[in-house]
């Protein structure tokens, strides 16, 4: 029993942990670098294996995943029975059930025996599908595509906690504080009354959260249903730990009473012969243990002197068949997954065609797209709420992977926290190189602009600009002077299409557009060196939104402005430049605000 | 500094004022103040105040000389009222760069408030920046801590409340941080910087710096009118102008020439603080009137207050 308490305090202890993690308590402490959002992520096996394999090589972040699958060569599936959220998540939905199936069961039938003891029949639930997921997932990393995001426990599990779950819980703790708020104010509780927390919104959630209502209605039919058929993370640990010497062990006590095979949440116990054991499904969760009346149930690393002689022979004895189908399971995946990939490759990308904006730093898009595994974390972490999972624009195959959505929030230059969360390294990591991670180009769309469409005396683009990639320029037939964007300059960070103030009504597009041309995806070396390669000249100068700052190269102690940096040939750069009077008729040479 | 050593700050600015006729930076508009010397205490508070005070020094002595010689905080604030004061802390850089109000000033004013008897004072702005690094690299918070909690910076919709500007001529409505329309008493304690915009960046200028939406009054409106339309309904009781570090270019954001010109300014007129200020410190290596900055301009022609100094008394003291 008191295995069993350990086992209960390290599921909740890791889903807790996880949830905090994937909610970014690790920000919270102090120069904390290695409690990353994405910590527990790397665990998942499946992911490290789809991942490492499309990659065509080991990718350093998701080694810790390549340790859980070597070390279920000795535990077999311990880590579903003892750490993985995910099966946490599933066996509290199935606690549930169970407990609302008892509740109609007493109130039916009152007289009538008890029966089974809540759980379903364990051996209607099929086993094989998983491992055609797994083939499946790895013959289309094989064809260098990842689809591991489908299925894979830990990424879909910190999808539901960081996309799903944060929102509505950030909503509630801004509750709670507002309504704490005038109480607080009372008692001279300052920083409480004026506490707050970021409500973000996400898309995609309604999947995310009818995918979960399915897991957990998986329930109904028999527990850890997920876990049992459909996990590929489960079934590369059930093959490599199907010679798990730690295991369980039968004892020749056992009376084959048939109580474990009721207790097994896994259906690992065949009730026809209660002293074998599939190893490939035992989660270790050591219920069996814990429930035999006579006390023959051991887990132990090597069998007991007076263990059953027929114990495991008489296991696989029963199970070759079952064996047979599992290669054909495999076969079967394999060749679904070869297909999938086929299909991913040579279908249109039914996304854009000019394809998605990628937070700054993300690999090249197909290498991108075969390593991200859409866990969205780099979402939950990026602090302007621009980083959204994609639903189709980027593709069928790029489903839920992160875009850029300026309209929503700027990328802030001076910000790389979606690099840091990324479990897989998608996104690179560019330590003072950010700056130069070019996303995009913005584009003017003069039949929209306020100053090039209405000819109104509109700078907003200009004066946000951090990079000083817009100038406001005079043109022919014009007394306001009109947006320019110098491809060259410009980042693509969008804070001109966050603040542009005009909105086109029929597609809800701002009038100041930031598009993935020319964004510099490389998958290694320097990102400066990249950048001054393709003659960009990517000069961040930051400021507050809202407000102008222009490099005024008479400024002793202002940056150094390279000697090319002289902003736009219509001025001599030795005044600053002023929105407000810049393409209006030149006032005399004062500096900019001040009038004659 | 404590309270010790601002009553004797105070009794200092009182020394100065009643020995005024020796200062060598002293206007001629004496008359009003050379009845002082016999005077108590509390004839000092009632009429004999100038318009506006100018002190050279260090940020915490000058500030209070300053307020001191406008008749001290008690004139602005009384037992049991509610202050919010808001400096410039928009940026996360120290008051050095001249983008941000001096720490001290700052925490000058708070505790004078405190003295005053002010139920609660708080130090508010609304950075568009991340604000925690604004509190932080400011010093303000520092400087405020003994006085609790009450540097904050609120970003969350629901510390703002939307309201009409009545008689506002362009930007009609706005929402304004609930706080600061809930003060008894406002105070305008901003670096004096120079602005891309509008020139200057002053106690007008600042009051954006209590609503949410900014932008606005970019895009929407014309920019110095919105200002104007702004002090309208946010009225400062008090204005005190922190020209310890004057960013003379580059501003609001800098990075800019700055120039440690050591001097506080206040008054009770926002509008001839701001127009004091400019005429004050040279801006862009040359100097203006106050005139020439549109928005101060359009307040004094909407009679906010006035920006013509020659008809003010200015007194100018330097410790």
């Amino acid at each position: 029993m008191n295995r069993q308490r350990a086992r209960l305090a390290s599921r909740w202890l890791c889903l807790a942990a996880f949830v905090l993690l994937a909610w970014g308590a690790g920000q919270a402490l102090p120069g904390n670098a290695i409690l990353t959002r994405d910590l527990v992520v790397r665990l998942d096996p499946s992911v490290a294996l789809a991942a490492s394999i499309a990659e065509r090589a080991v990718i350093g972040a998701t080694v810790p995943g390549l340790v859980v699958l070597a070390l279920s060569l000795l535990l077999g599936r311990a880590f579903c029975g003892w750490v993985c959220p995910f099966g946490a998540m599933v066996d509290a939905g199935d606690a549930v059930w169970r407990r609302l199936a008892r509740g109609r069961r007493r109130r039916k039938s009152a007289g009538r025996e008890p029966g089974r003891n809540g759980a379903a029949c364990p051996s209607a639930v099929p086993r094989l599908p998983k491992y055609a997921v797994l083939a499946g997932v790895l013959a289309a990393a094989l064809a260098g595509l990842d689809l591991v995001f489908w299925a894979a426990p830990l990424p879909l599990a910190a999808r539901f906690w960081a996309l799903a779950a944060w929102p509505p819980v950030a909503r509630l703790a801004e509750g709670a504080l507002s309504l704490a708020a005038p109480v607080a104010r009372q008692m001279g509780a300052t920083s409480l009354a004026f506490a707050e927390v970021a409500v973000p919104g996400y898309a995609a959630t309604g999947y995310i959260i009818g995918f979960f209502a399915l897991v957990l209605a998986g329930g109904v039919i028999a527990p850890r249903l997920w876990c049992r058929m459909l996990c590929p993370a489960g079934a590369a640990m059930g093959l490599a730990g199907r010679a798990a010497p730690w295991r369980r062990r039968v004892e020749h006590v056992c009376t084959a009473c048939g109580a474990c095979v009721r207790q097994c949440p896994a259906g690992a116990i065949p009730s026809e012969a209660p002293r074998a054991t599939d190893h490939a499904e035992c989660l270790k969760c050591l219920r069996c243990a814990a429930v035999c009346p006579v006390d023959a149930v051991r887990f132990t690393l090597r069998s007991a002197p007076d263990a059953c002689a027929p114990d495991v022979p008489a296991a696989s004895a029963e199970l070759p068949p079952h064996a047979r189908s599992q290669r054909r399971a495999l076969l079967a995946g394999l060749a679904v997954g070869t297909c999938a990939a086929a299909l991913g490759h040579a279908a249109p990308a039914m996304g854009r065609p000019e394809g998605v904006l990628r937070p700054p730093g993300a690999l090249p898009e197909p290498d991108f797209l075969a390593r991200c595994v859409r866990c969205g974390l780099c979402a939950a972490a990026c602090p302007t709420n621009t980083l959204q999972p994609a639903w189709l624009a980027s593709g069928a195959l790029g489903m839920f992977s992160p875009v850029v959505t300026p309209a929503r929030g700027f990328c802030d230059p001076a910000c790389h926290a979606c690099a840091r969360a990324c479990p897989t390294t998608a996104i690179r990591r560019l330590a003072d190189e950010r700056t130069f991670a070019k996303i995009g180009t913005a584009e003017v769309l003069r039949d929209h602009c306020l100053a090039w469409a209405k000819k109104k005396r509109c700078l907003v683009c200009d004066e946000v600009c951090p990079y000083d990639a817009i100038a406001l320029k005079p043109e022919p037939g014009y007394t306001v002077g009109v947006p320019h964007v110098d491809p060259a300059r410009c980042a693509g960070c969008g804070f001109c299409e966050k603040h542009c103030p005009e909105t086109v009504q029929a597609t809800g597009q701002k009038a100041i557009i930031v598009r993935p041309r020319d964004a510099l995806r490389i998958a290694s070396g320097s990102m400066r060196a990249a950048a001054e390669a393709r003659g960009l000249r990517l000069v961040f100068t930051p400021k507050k939104p809202g407000e102008a700052h222009v490099p005024n190269s008479a400024d002793p102690a202002g940056t150094p402005v390279p000697t090319d940096a002289v902003p736009y040939p219509d001025t001599d750069g030795t005044q600053p430049l002023s929105p407000d009077t810049e393409g209006a008729p030149p006032s005399s040479g004062l500096p900019p605000g001040f009038t004659e | 500094m404590r309270r010790r050593d601002f009553l004797k700050w105070q009794l200092s600015g009182a020394l100065w004022l009643a020995a005024g006729a020796g200062l060598p930076a002293m206007p001629s508009a004496l008359s009003p103040l050379s009845f002082l010397s016999s005077g108590p205490d509390e004839a000092l508070a009632a009429s004999a105040e100038p318009d506006i005070a100018v002190v050279k020094g260090a940020p915490a002595a000058a500030t209070h000389a300053c307020v001191g010689m406008l008749g001290g905080m008690g004139r602005f604030v009384k037992t049991g009222q509610k202050v919010v004061i808001k400096p410039n802390m928009s940026f996360a850089s120290a008051a050095s760069l001249g983008t941000n109000t001096h720490p001290e000033v700052v925490a000058a004013l708070v505790r004078m408030c405190r003295d005053a008897g002010a139920a609660s004072v708080l130090v508010l702005d609304n950075p568009l920046a991340p604000a925690e690094q604004c509190i932080e690299r400011s010093g303000i918070r520092a400087a405020c801590a003994e006085f609790g909690d009450i540097v904050q910076a609120p970003t969350a919709e629901r510390f703002y409340r939307e309201l009409d500007i009545d008689g506002a001529q362009q930007m009609t409505a706005n929402t304004f941080l609930r706080d600061a329309l809930d003060a008894d008493v406002l105070i305008a304690a901003p670096t004096a910087k120079s602005h891309s915009s509008t020139g200057v960046s002053l106690g007008l200028k600042g009051m954006m710096g209590l609503i949410r939406q900014r932008g606005v009054m970019h895009s929407r409106y014309d920019l110095d009118t919105a200002i104007v339309d702004l002090n309208t309904r946010l009225r400062a009781a008090l204005t005190v102008i922190d020209g310890t570090y004057v960013l003379t270019t580059g501003g609001p954001g800098g990075p800019g020439k700055v120039m440690q010109e050591n001097t506080v300014i206040a008054s009770a007129d926002p509008v001839a603080a701001d127009a004091c200020a400019v005429e004050s410190f040279e801006w862009y290596g040359r100097r203006f009137a106050a005139r020439q900055v549109s928005h101060i301009r359009l307040a004094h022609e909407r009679g906010l207050g006035s920006m013509d100094l020659a008809a003010r008394t200015v007194t100018r003291v330097t410790l």
